[in-house]
């Protein structure tokens, strides 16, 4: 087996980058963020057709030959909702959809499915997105943590899962 | 020198100023939604240069006939994903495309990919929803990075190893083992040459 090479090369990133003037990081960040703002409103329309598609796969047969896809289905649209949330920075629905795609992971790799454990994901997704707002950042909290919970009693460890993985 | 003064990287500061007009971009995501919002946190940043495409196989066309200062990905693709995109831009990317700076957007890492996803060869990994904060704090990272480039049978890109100097100055870490607040100044005087021997010298010791 042949040995690894270092070697240093030169970044055409940072010579044009760094050194040349410019904007300031911070007026940089604020424009960016304006521009950025201007997706909200397609970005939550998303959210709304994302959480009704998620309540329609959830309602699947899970008798159905065709679940196993509609599991891949519920993890895009979770995957898809982590990315729509930038409209609600505070809301932790980033969060909540992340402990959906876990579930949904764990789920996969432990050949096993919890229509009850999916639900209550859903639910909480949908809780925050139209109250997230509303609920302090303790409330919002325990309550992706209880997602965890539900996902280390109902299907398992993702931890130990990851471990058995990686060895 | 206070606690924890020395950090891995330095923290992008508002006073910061970085120059991106001339900077040729080139973004990656199936998802339209999320090419919309880094292209317009780009465009928020001053670039003039966005490449967008939706397929790691229309990234690969793109790389093939332009020459891009960095590359911003989705990890999660349905043909194609960003980590395999990465593979070959470092293997195949041709020069000096194959040395530009990469950052992976990712919503969620399966656990089956957690090693595939490290082994990439991709410069940083930035967790969805993407901010523009986070993103130009990412960008300004790559363009002063200094690691050493590998290239290895089962490895190429920038070299996976840090030192391990705890969490930045003021920063909590997410470790267990970080410690809360900065370690402050000494307390005590320093031991003097004398104690430091003592310490280190062999006694006898019945057995």
């Amino acid at each position: 087996m042949s040995e690894a090479k270092f070697f240093k090369v030169k970044s055409r990133l940072g010579e044009m980058v760094l050194n040349r003037g410019g904007v300031s990081a911070g007026e940089s960040i604020k424009r960016a963020e304006t521009e950025v703002e201007k997706t909200y409103p397609k970005s939550l329309r998303t959210l709304d057709e994302l959480l009704v598609q998620l309540d329609a796969l959830q309602a699947a047969d899970p008798a159905d030959p065709d679940t196993a896809a509609d599991h891949e289905r519920v993890y895009a649209c979770a995957s898809r909702i982590i990315d729509a949330s930038i409209c609600m920075q505070d809301s932790m629905l980033d969060a909540a959809a992340r402990a959906l795609c876990d579930l949904v992971d764990l789920s996969a790799e432990l050949s096993v499915w919890d229509a009850e454990a999916v639900g209550v994901h859903i639910q909480a997704l949908r809780l925050l997105r139209h109250a997230g707002a509303d609920m302090d950042a303790t409330a919002r909290r325990k309550l992706v943590e209880s997602l965890y919970q539900v996902t280390r009693k109902r299907v398992g460890d993702p931890e130990q899962v990851a471990s058995a993985l990686a060895s | 020198m206070t606690g924890r003064a020395m950090t891995e990287r330095k923290r992008l500061t508002p006073g910061d100023k970085l120059n991106l007009e001339r900077v040729k971009f080139l973004v990656v995501d199936d998802n339209t939604q999320s090419l919309d919002i880094i292209g317009q946190a780009l465009v928020g940043y001053g670039v003039r240069n966005i490449f967008k495409c939706e397929t790691a196989k229309q990234a690969r066309d793109l790389i093939e006939k332009n020459t891009f200062e960095c590359m911003i990905t989705a990890a999660q693709m349905p043909d194609e994903d960003g980590y395999s995109l990465v593979r070959w831009v470092r293997r195949e990317g041709g020069d000096p495309n194959r040395f530009m700076p990469i950052i992976i957007c990712t919503g969620h890492t399966r656990l089956s990919q957690i090693m595939y996803a490290r082994d990439s060869g991709a410069h940083f990994t930035v967790a969805k929803p993407v901010t523009p904060k986070v993103l130009l704090e990412r960008i300004f990272w790559a363009a002063k990075d200094e690691r050493e480039f590998v290239e290895s049978e089962t490895y190429v890109g920038p070299d996976r190893r840090f030192k391990r100097l705890g969490p930045p100055f003021g920063i909590d870490g997410r470790r267990k083992e970080d410690p809360k607040g900065a370690l402050g100044a000494a307390q005590e005087p320093n031991l003097s040459q004398d104690e430091i021997d003592s310490l280190m010298k062999p006694a006898k010791v019945a057995l």
